[in-house]
């Protein structure tokens, strides 16, 4: 059975580049354009991973981490930032929420794919 | 500053004067000197009178000038601030639609493209699929491939070769039968020209016995009756003799000519059979050779569809410069925004204001690019960049 990913992007385009990305790998994709709407996703489905976005309207991607980490069924679910920012504290930010790894847009499809199977939980 | 300067031209003019008297004492005399004194003197007060007026109109004129220069400032400044205003007002919201609509539109393209080269590599991948799975080479057991029902003619026009086989072998003992069946009927040849003389044989003996019945008369007669009915049997073992010979004959040559027939047969499908493998070898060539083109063709449509996914996958890349470029957008429309609320607040923009529009908007880049060259290390955008923590 496919693992599902929450892809979470204010950017409509970016989304689905992430889950055009996604599903080549055999992953299914659900969307969300901000952290509250992602929020809203994680009831009633089983999400094995997610790809946040930081700078977004409504409630950030740091806010957003740091929002789920306080779900009990997905406390230990793996979170990859998938943003423009580069800097090192924004960086150790992420880390600080419970971020598992920080990937700097523009990504390589094959590199995303290859740490979301390195990270995605079984 | 105009009356000292006046001031200092009289006292030289009055230095240059006395000088002149002094040469004008040598030459002249006293009379003709005074006279001239007289007027020097009068030309003095006259050139005083003269530049203490134009002082005053030169003061005046500066007044005028001043207060001409302050009303111009005045409209320069009002002009100035109804110019800001309109930029505040007209100018800065048609920047921010702009690009808004920029963004939008970008966005738009950038969404439909992505999803035009989604369909692109699905499409590919299915052509790659259904291909492999036409071919059957695709190592998953496919029993409906085109190198299975390869497999399955070829194995099914050997079994058509081998049912050949089997009927002319039979034929071949078929042959062999007939010729063993004229060996047969050589000894039944042989059989009733045996039957024959032994009915010559016994005629001859039935001819003896009459004659020694008629010899011995009356006593004889019932024995001549009986040597004659030996002589009918006789003669007609001999005809029935005769016959089984004649039947032989025909059965031999009848048994001649069918072994011929099925001799010349057995030769016609001995060839068949050459001709049929030479048609079922060119037939399992064609399809070998149609199959290896089909084979060439999924390769080629599997290596060509590699390189376009990995072409879709770069593109799929360079379009998330899209995201990029809409966050450089939003950071200048913000600080457009920004710009736009100072100005509608009224009054000039200063050193001060504007040093905030520059932090504010230099705290909201997120990208290396944004930033003046020189202030960081230009980052390779195009190198993804991932951190695990």
């Amino acid at each position: 059975m496919a693992k599902t990913i929450l892809v979470v992007d204010d950017s409509a385009s970016l989304r689905q580049v992430v889950s055009i990305a996604l599903k080549g790998g055999g992953y299914d994709v659900v969307e969300a354009c901000d952290g509250k709407d992602a929020l809203s996703k994680l009831t009633g489905q089983k999400i094995h991973l997610i790809i946040s976005d930081v700078n977004m309207p409504n409630m950030d991607g740091i806010a957003f981490v740091k929002a789920v980490k306080q779900l009990p069924n997905y406390k230990f679910t793996p979170i990859i930032m998938l943003t423009t920012e580069s800097q090192e504290d924004k960086k150790m930010e992420g880390q600080a929420a419970g971020a598992k790894a920080w990937v700097v847009k523009p990504f390589k499809p094959e590199q995303m794919l290859a740490a979301v199977a390195k990270l995605v939980l079984p | 500053m105009k009356s000292e300067s006046g001031n200092s031209i009289r006292a030289a003019t009055g230095i240059s004067i006395a000088a002149a008297a002094v040469i004008l004492w040598s030459s002249l005399g006293p009379v003709n000197l005074a006279a001239a004194v007289v007027l020097v003197v009068a030309a003095y007060v006259l050139d005083g009178w003269v530049a203490a007026r134009s002082a005053a109109n030169v003061e005046a004129a500066q007044a005028a000038a001043a207060t001409t220069h302050s009303a111009e400032i005045a409209t320069l400044k009002a002009g100035h601030q109804a110019c800001l205003a309109s930029l505040g007002q007209d100018i800065a919201p048609a920047w921010l639609r702009n690009i808004d609509a920029a963004r939008q539109q970008l966005e738009g393209a950038v969404v439909h493209l992505t999803q035009d080269f989604s369909g692109i590599v699905d499409r590919l991948n299915e052509a790659v699929t259904t291909s492999y799975r036409v071919a059957g080479v695709d190592g998953n057991g496919s029993s409906d491939g085109m190198q299975q029902v390869v497999s399955n003619s070829e194995r099914r026009l050997m079994m058509v070769g081998q049912i050949l086989d089997t009927t002319l072998s039979e034929k071949e003992h078929m042959l062999a039968e007939s010729q063993k069946l004229v060996t047969f009927t050589v000894e039944l040849q042989k059989m009733a020209a045996d039957v024959a003389s032994i009915a010559d044989q016994t005629n001859l003996l039935a001819l003896n016995a009459a004659i020694e019945a008629a010899r011995a008369g009356e006593a004889g007669r019932g024995f001549a009756v009986v040597a004659d009915e030996v002589r009918t049997l006789s003669t007609r073992s001999g005809a029935i003799g005769k016959n089984i010979s004649q039947k032989i004959d025909a059965v031999n040559r009848s048994i001649k000519e069918s072994s011929e027939l099925i001799e010349s047969a057995a030769t016609r499908d001995a060839q068949a059979r050459i001709d049929c493998e030479t048609q079922l070898s060119g037939v399992v060539q064609d399809f070998q050779r149609a199959m290896a083109g089909l084979n060439e063709s999924s390769n080629v449509l599997r290596t060509e569809g590699a390189a376009i996914k990995s072409a879709v996958a770069g593109a799929l890349e360079q379009l998330q410069f899209q995201d990029r470029i809409s966050q450089l957008l939003m950071h200048v429309a913000d600080s457009v925004s920004q710009l736009q609320q100072q100005l509608s607040a009224g009054g000039l923009p200063d050193a001060n204001s504007v040093g905030r529009l520059v932090d504010r908007l230099e705290r909201s880049y997120t990208m290396a690019e944004e930033r003046p060259r020189g202030t960081v290390a230009s980052q390779a955008a195009v190198d993804s960049d991932i951190t695990f923590f």
